[in-house]
Order: structure tokens, then C-alpha cells, then sequence
């Protein structure tokens, strides 16, 4: 019996599907198992099958092979876990031993460690970012508007009045497209992502979405910096002063 | 009548590429409350720089400049905003208006942001249709600013002074940007609201609008050389007469 999948990548290439016979090579000994049933897998880009557990494979001599799965039936804790490790260790002094985690962290990288860091450096770039750019629009919009701020300096409104009036434009625009990018963040990394995933074999993935840093903390981040940075550039509008009204061309 | 705003020994300096140069030197002149005055000069005798001086736009080096019997001299930034606010009225000769902005929001806008006269929005854009009434510009209130003509606007900019009741407006070359037919008409209004009662001060280098103000003030070097009393003015009839009063105190004055 075998584990495939329609749309995992040895299915596909064989056309096989639950039920089909298919032959399995392993070295110089071929035997025909039935698919009973289909699985996704990242390993090995998913091009992977299962033979059923209770198949003996003492006379084989597979190739390549990068591990042995060893399932324990008494469910032991992690201490007599720990235990058993260490005696399997012992027996095969020259191979390591992983539970079923820590040897995917091992395939796989520990791509959560590393996503971790460049997480915060990209957090940083996109302040630095987003600072710049507010600088600049705020000076932009300053200068453009020098001579309407001069004018209404002359009738009466103050420095504090006008300089929120400048930061506000831009801190409006701010709050709408982080409440549009809170909502829009979701179906946007299902979109992006999934077929990424789907070249490495996994078809169904699940997206465990950390609520509090996606939702809160960091469009919260970005919206603090950035307001600050516009209300920071809006003071330009203290060079400006009142008698230049005079002066517009 | 009351002394309105009363000037004294007033001096502006500005420094430009390490140098000094004295736009106003020891200027002393007084202006009643009903007053039409205007500041008559040459090119760069200092009209603006004391226009704005008196009127708190800009900072005094030395002197004395009270408004209203208080010293503004010594007032900071946010104190002198909201004397322009509430007490001052300003035209200048650049029509600017904001553009997003209909005509008359444009002319609400200082009473939006006063708290002098307490009222509620629809009776504030009332005063300011009234305003344009009295100026007959009210067909023009929800005009974009793109949309209405010189004359118009400056009409719409004079409402804009006018709309917090204002002790005093200052105008700086209120027609300089406008043809003949244009500037006898702003004029026209601005005569008659002082003829109501709003004291004026505006600066001007035309003879046909300091002919419709009640007195004159030359300067010259920075310094006030001359004034001349024309009296009232009370309708175009007397206009040319005025007007050859004023060019012959101007050319007994030098310019």
C-alpha cells in the first residue's frame, strides 16, 4: 500500500491515484504495492511516498536514504524520550538523533530563527523609509503651499494650527492605508505565498498568523513613526513668515 | 475720535548679506479710528515694511507701535496672531485664496478659526452672504476660486478682512493687480465701508486711490516727510479734483 496524493508530485508524474497498483524499485528488489491513499510533503521538494509502516524492508537496501523513523507504540514522555535518545546514540555512535522537530529544524534550516532576524531589519529599513519619504512630501507640500500659509499666518492662524494642519493630511492618509493593509494583508500573503509553497509540495498550507505583532504591533509601529516624522517636517511652516504674503507670485 | 494705532520712533532693520540696511528710521505718526489713510512712496521707501511692521506681521528693531492703546511691540507670536485674528482685517494686492476652498468658505474662514464672535457655523456663512451682498458679489459664494474675476476676487478678499468685524484693515496695494475699471470698483467699496466706520490704512503708489482716502502720508527714506487731510470722501463727483490735489502735494513732496 501506498500514500500518494492527486496532486503530489510522484502522482502526478505516474498518473497513479488511489486503488492503482504501482511498482516500487528499491535497489535490485521491485514489488507492487496499491495506493490507499495521498499526502503532501516539503521534503525532498515533495517528491516523496510512504510505504505502509508494517512492511519489511529487512531485505532491502535503499539508497540515499537520510533517516530512520523510529514511532514508538507506549506514547513515552519526554524524559524516557530523552532516555531513549541517549541509548540510541550510544548504539549508533555515528549517526545523529533528532525527535520528529528538531530533525525538520535540521532539513529545513530553522527558518523561523532566521525569518526572525531579517524581520526586525526589514522593520527598520521600512521606518527609514517611510521617514524619508514623509520628510520629503511634508517639505514638498510646504514649499508649494507657501504662499497660501503666509496668508492665512497674516490673518491670524497660528504656527502649532498650521503645522497640524499639514501633518494631518498625511497622517489621514496614513491611518486609511494601514487599515487597508491590516485587512488586505491576509488574502495578499495567501495569494504571494501559496504558490511558493506549492513548488516546494505542499499544497495546503495554513497560515499561523501571530495576531498581536500583524494587527497591532507593527502598523502601529510604522503609524507612530511616521506621524511623528510628519508632525517633526511640518514645522517648516515656522520659517514662513506673515509679511511674505506680499510676495506670492 | 479715538487714536486707533499710534506709532512712535519706530525703526526696521533688515541684515542682508552681512549688511544693514534701515528701512524705517524713528517713524512717528498716529491713525483715528475712521480714518482712510494712505501710505504714498517711491519704489522701496519703506510703505510695505511699515505696513506690516504696525500690523504685526513683521518684528520692529526699536520703538513703539500700540494698537488699540495696547503695545504690540513686545507681544509673541501666538499674541500677534491673535490680534490679526480678531482685530485686524488684511487685503493684499495678490489675491490669493485657497483652492480647495469655495469663495465663500474662503471668506468664513478667519471667523471659523476666531472665537471673537460666538456663533454657530450657518450663521457665520449668513454674516459672510451678507458681506458679499453688500459688496455684490453674492451670486459668486459657491465659485471655485478659478472661476470668478479679478475685480471679484479682490471683493471676495476685501469680505475676507471684513468678516470679524475688524478694528482696523490694512491694505497693501488692494488694486495693484487690477485693470482701471476693476480698481475704481474695489476702491468704491473700500470708500464706503470706511464711510460706515472701519478705520483703513492701505499703501498704495496709485493717485486715483489715495484720492478716495481722507489722508495721506508720504515717506520717503524711511521716514514719514509729509502728510496731507483730503477730508471725506463722499462720491465720485469730487474724484478728479482729489486726485489733482494729491498729484500736486506729491510733486511739492518730490516724487
Amino acid at each position: 500500500m501506498l500514500l500518494l496524493r492527486e496532486d503530489n508530485v510522484v502522482a502526478k508524474e505516474t498518473g497513479a491515484g488511489i486503488g492503482d497498483d504501482v511498482e516500487v524499485s528499491t535497489g535490485s528488489i521491485t514489488k507492487t504495492y496499491i495506493v490507499t491513499a495521498v499526502y503532501q510533503s516539503m521534503q525532498n521538494m515533495g517528491s516523496t511516498i510512504r510505504i505502509f509502516h508494517n512492511e519489511d524492508t529487512k531485505g532491502e537496501v535503499p539508497s540515499g536514504v537520510l533517516g530512520i523513523q523510529v514511532s514508538y507504540n507506549d506514547n513515552p514522555d519526554s524524559s524516557l524520550l530523552a532516555e531513549r535518545m541517549k541509548l540510541l546514540e550510544q548504539i549508533y555512535p555515528y549517526n545523529n538523533v533528532y525527535t520528529a522537530g528538531g530533525y525538520i529544524t535540521a532539513m529545513m534550516g530553522n527558518i523561523t530563527e532566521q525569518i526572525s532576524g531579517v524581520k526586525n531589519l526589514i522593520l527598520c529599513i521600512v521606518f527609514c523609509i517611510n521617514i524619508l519619504v514623509t520628510v520629503l512630501m511634508a517639505k514638498s507640500f510646504i514649499t508649494k503651499e507657501k504662499s497660501g500659509i503666509a496668508i492665512l499666518k497674516a490673518i491670524g492662524f497660528k504656527n502649532i494650527q498650521l503645522s497640524c494642519w499639514q501633518a494631518l493630511r498625511i497622517v489621514i492618509i496614513l491611518f486609511i492605508s494601514a487599515v487597508l493593509s491590516i485587512l488586505l494583508s491576509i488574502p495578499f500573503s495567501k495569494l504571494f505565498m501559496t504558490p511558493v509553497f506549492r513548488m516546494m509540495g505542499a499544497y495546503s498550507i495554513e497560515f499561523d498568523i501571530n495576531v498581536l505583532e500583524v494587527y497591532l504591533l507593527y502598523p502601529f509601529a510604522i503609524f507612530a513613526v511616521t506621524s511623528f516624522a510628519a508632525f517633526i517636517a511640518s514645522q517648516g511652516v515656522r520659517k514662513i513668515q506673515a509679511s511674505q504674503a506680499s510676495n506670492i507670485e | 475720535m479715538d487714536t486707533i494705532l499710534e506709532v512712535k520712533n519706530l525703526c526696521k532693520t533688515y541684515i542682508i548679506n552681512k549688511r544693514q540696511n534701515n528701512v524705517l528710521k524713528n517713524v512717528n505718526f498716529s491713525i483715528k479710528a475712521g480714518d482712510m489713510t494712505a501710505v504714498m512712496g517711491a519704489s522701496g521707501s519703506g510703505k510695505s515694511t511699515l505696513l506690516y511692521s504696525v500690523s504685526g506681521m513683521d518684528n520692529i528693531t526699536a520703538g513703539e507701535v500700540k494698537f488699540c492703546e495696547s503695545d504690540i511691540s513686545g507681544m509673541d507670536e501666538n499674541q500677534l496672531a491673535k490680534l490679526r485674528l480678531d482685530k485686524m482685517g488684511f487685503i493684499f494686492q495678490q489675491m490669493y485664496m485657497m483652492k480647495n476652498l469655495s469663495i465663500l468658505d474662503n471668506i468664513i474662514l478667519p471667523a471659523c478659526q476666531s472665537q471673537k464672535i460666538k456663533e454657530k457655523h450657518s450663521e457665520t456663512a449668513e454674516r459672510g452672504r451678507d458681506l458679499m451682498r453688500k459688496l455684490g458679489i453674492s451670486d459668486i459664494a459657491d465659485n471655485d476660486i478659478n472661476e470668478v474675476s479679478g475685480g471679484q476676487l479682490q471683493r471676495a478678499c476685501i469680505c475676507r478682512g471684513m468678516i470679524n468685524k475688524p478694528d482696523i484693515v490694512f491694505a497693501d496695494e488692494p488694486t495693484g493687480a487690477l485693470d482701471r475699471t476693476a480698481s475704481g470698483e474695489v476702491m468704491e467699496e473700500l470708500a464706503r465701508i470706511n464711510n460706515e466706520g472701519t478705520t483703513i490704512m492701505l499703501v498704495t503708489h496709485d493717485v486715483r486711490v489715495a484720492a478716495r482716502c481722507t489722508r495721506l502720508l508720504y515717506i520717503a527714506d524711511g521716514n514719514i516727510e509729509g502728510e496731507y487731510n483730503l477730508g471725506r470722501y463722499t462720491g465720485s463727483t469730487k474724484l478728479r479734483e482729489r486726485e489733482r490735489q494729491v498729484s500736486n502735494w506729491l510733486m511739492e513732496m518730490g516724487w
